[in-house]
């Protein structure tokens, strides 16, 4: 009955794995369901509290090319060592980025990472800052409103920018535009009020991505929306919010929209309350607006501040700007997961590593070492009396047979046995507990970072956050055929499978045979089931079942056991 | 009702940890130190004790399963004892 259950239970979760990876490979679905929604209308009723300004709709019916999109208005050009791009005039938005030291294949002559686009094009990707205003005869500017330049002619770390908008009704706006080195914008936003009655304005920040991304759709890694609202993560995935708007009230934190890699985030002003928002109607937004207005008195004027981060997600810059700039929680843009305290310390370690060795391959297998000989005096433990234990194991056998009506009389003899021959038998449950999450900290380290993105090893593998590109179905390129994704099983993984085949031969099977069955055919799955994972992933469990293996056989080797 | 809700938590979590025994633990080579094993135990504790307090036994089992004995490492037979069923089998 047992036994059934278990077959059960295998055929089912493999009907679920393979049923997952038919359902997530359909991107297709997916964009017909964008398609739908894009189709609806908006309704956006006011209420009391000023909400962030709908940005026109982009004209799906007819679609431009980024580069056309560009040209629709005049431009102020942004550089720093890792940024390039534009500010449009016409409605101040920051809708120009490209990253130029991250290249979208491995090939040098790729196309540098697009990461913002003008809100015509139908990728359109912008950030946008201002003030919204509860009374209908103020003027404030918008998504069109025309801009003038009135300070500086680039944009670049030491030059600021200023923009200059009047409104012809005695407000006079002016957004001080800097940039760091990285990633990081601050906008300082005044405004002078040559009126004779005071003004009230709400500061908003905003983010607009008019499609959703083809995305990893991977149960491990957050794409989406992201933020952090007083020390609480805020994620969600793009169809969570299309089925429904989030909203949250808060004194401290940040919105933003997230890739894998790279990410685009609004920082309120520190001690300000806010109110953020992530939502969708025709496309999706993060934004968020203080909650109380700043008021300016006559002939007065205010200022308010907002930081804009658009870059890559690396995990140096990303701590600065949590520690300097004082953003609250800005550490968790990268997706460390539940594992955090063990995952980034991993991840120092393996960058330490790879600083003094220059290649994440040779670090990962390193840091396989190291972790074994953290664990070693346990395993050790564990190693010797399993050598000893197979020599007692036709011992055991008998033990079994004798008493095997009577499972715990069973027991106590196998005890008594171990205490006889002084084997203490194995680690225990806890050591063995506490290693599993430190492999899931090392398997989502190397799926997650930025900083292994197109980082080579040796030979054919040149990325090791991409599967291995080899396969023995066409044996490994000896013939001219490129099999479906399914059948890519390359080296890496099958020297995984062959290792790890070697290792289990090293140890007793387990006592009940369908268990023993499974266990048979261990290697042979999980060659199949890492065969699509990071080919950094498979290295470390290969260099892990060759290092297990070696300490295994030395303290085989040194061993010798006395039976009675 | 809380009854109820109890008794899926218990059976969603007996099903993880049975799941764990065939198919994860072969991996370790069966190395617990006890009869029951730690997931018999664990799975037992659930089912006298119900969701919360079984969890925590069976935790703390797991806690004393490793080889140090001055932090409370222990070895051998060491089955569900419930006070409360005196006359049970």
């Amino acid at each position: 009955m047992e036994n059934k259950n278990v077959l059960l239970a295998v055929i089912l979760s493999t009907a679920i794995l393979i049923g997952w990876s038919f359902y997530f490979e359909n991107p297709e679905e997916a964009q017909r369901k964008r398609a739908e929604m894009q189709g609806k209308t908006e309704t956006q009723t006011s209420i009391q509290k000023p909400e962030a300004p709908q940005p026109s709709k982009a004209n799906p019916s007819k679609s431009i090319s980024r580069n056309e999109a560009l040209k629709e208005s005049d431009r102020v050009l942004i550089e720093n060592k890792n940024l390039s791009g534009s500010i449009s005039l016409r409605g101040a938005l920051i809708d120009d980025i490209i990253l130029k030291n991250f290249r979208e294949t491995l090939d040098a002559n790729s196309k540098p990472i697009v990461l913002l686009s003008p809100k015509k094009y139908e990728q359109g990707y912008f950030v946008e800052s201002g003030w919204a205003t509860t009374k209908s005869d103020v003027k404030v500017p918008d998504n069109n409103t025309l801009w003038q330049i009135r300070d500086g002619k680039k944009l670049t770390p030491n030059y600021p920018i200023t923009l200059e908008w009047n409104n012809k009704e005695g407000l006079v706006f002016l957004k001080k535009i800097e940039i760091d080195d990285k990633y990081l914008f601050k906008i300082t936003e005044i405004v002078r009020n040559d009126k004779n009655k005071a003004v009230d304005l709400f500061h908003y920040g905003q983010i607009t991505k008019n499609a959703k991304p083809t995305t990893e759709n991977f149960y491990i890694l957050h794409e989406g929306l992201v933020g952090v609202v007083d020390k609480n993560l805020k994620e969600e995935t793009y169809s969570a919010v299309e089925k429904e708007k989030k909203t949250y009230n808060g004194k401290s934190g940040w919105f933003g929209i997230t890739d894998k890699y790279w990410m685009s985030a609004i920082i309120p002003e520190s001690g300000k309350s806010f109110k953020g928002e992530y939502s969708f109607t025709s496309n999706y937004k993060a934004n968020f607006i203080i909650s109380e207005p700043n008021t300016i008195g006559p002939q007065k004027s205010t200022t308010s501040n907002i930081k804009i981060f658009i870059g890559a997600k690396e995990v140096y810059p990303i701590d600065d700007y949590a520690e300097k700039e004082k953003i609250d929680r800005f550490d968790l843009a990268i997706d460390w997961g539940w594992f955090y305290f063990i995952t980034k310390p991993l991840f120092f370690v393996i960058d330490y590593i790879f600083k003094i060795v220059g290649n994440f391959g040779v670090a990962i297998i390193i840091l396989t070492a190291l972790v074994r000989i953290v664990f070693f005096p346990l395993s050790n433990y564990s190693f010797k009396s399993m050598a000893k234990m197979k020599v007692l194991q036709p011992e055991m056998l008998r033990l079994k047979e004798l008493y095997k009506d009577d499972a715990k009389r069973t027991q106590q003899e196998m005890m008594a046995l171990y205490k006889r021959e002084k084997v203490n038998p194995l680690s225990g449950c806890l050591p063995i507990l506490v290693q599993i999450p430190i492999f899931f900290a090392v398997y989502k380290m190397l799926f997650v970072t930025l900083e292994m993105r197109h980082a080579p090893f040796f030979g054919w593998i040149k990325d090791l956050s991409a599967a291995d590109p080899t396969t023995i179905f066409n044996l490994f390129g000896l013939i001219p055929w490129e099999p479906p994704t399914f059948l890519m099983i390359g080296i890496w993984p099958i020297l995984m499978g062959v290792t790890m085949y070697f290792q289990q031969k090293l140890n007793p099977a387990p006592p009940d045979p369908i268990q023993a069955k499974i266990f048979a055919w261990f290697p042979f799955i999980i060659t199949i089931m890492l065969a699509s994972f990071p080919s950094g992933l498979v290295i470390y469990w290969t260099a892990s079942n060759i290092l297990t293996m070696a300490q295994q056989y030395y303290i085989m080797g040194k061993t010798t056991v006395k039976t009675v | 009702m809380i009854k109820k809700i109890d008794n899926l938590f218990s059976l969603i979590l007996t099903g993880i940890i049975k799941f764990y025994k065939f198919l994860i633990s072969p991996f370790f080579h069966n190395a617990c130190h006890y009869d029951p094993t730690c997931s018999e135990y664990f799975i037992q504790c659930l089912k006298e004790f119900g969701f919360i307090k079984g969890s925590f036994k069976g935790i703390l089992r797991i806690l004393r399963c490793h080889p140090i004995k001055f932090l409370g490492g222990g070895f051998g037979y060491d089955p569900v004892i419930n006070k409360k069923i005196k006359n049970g089998k």
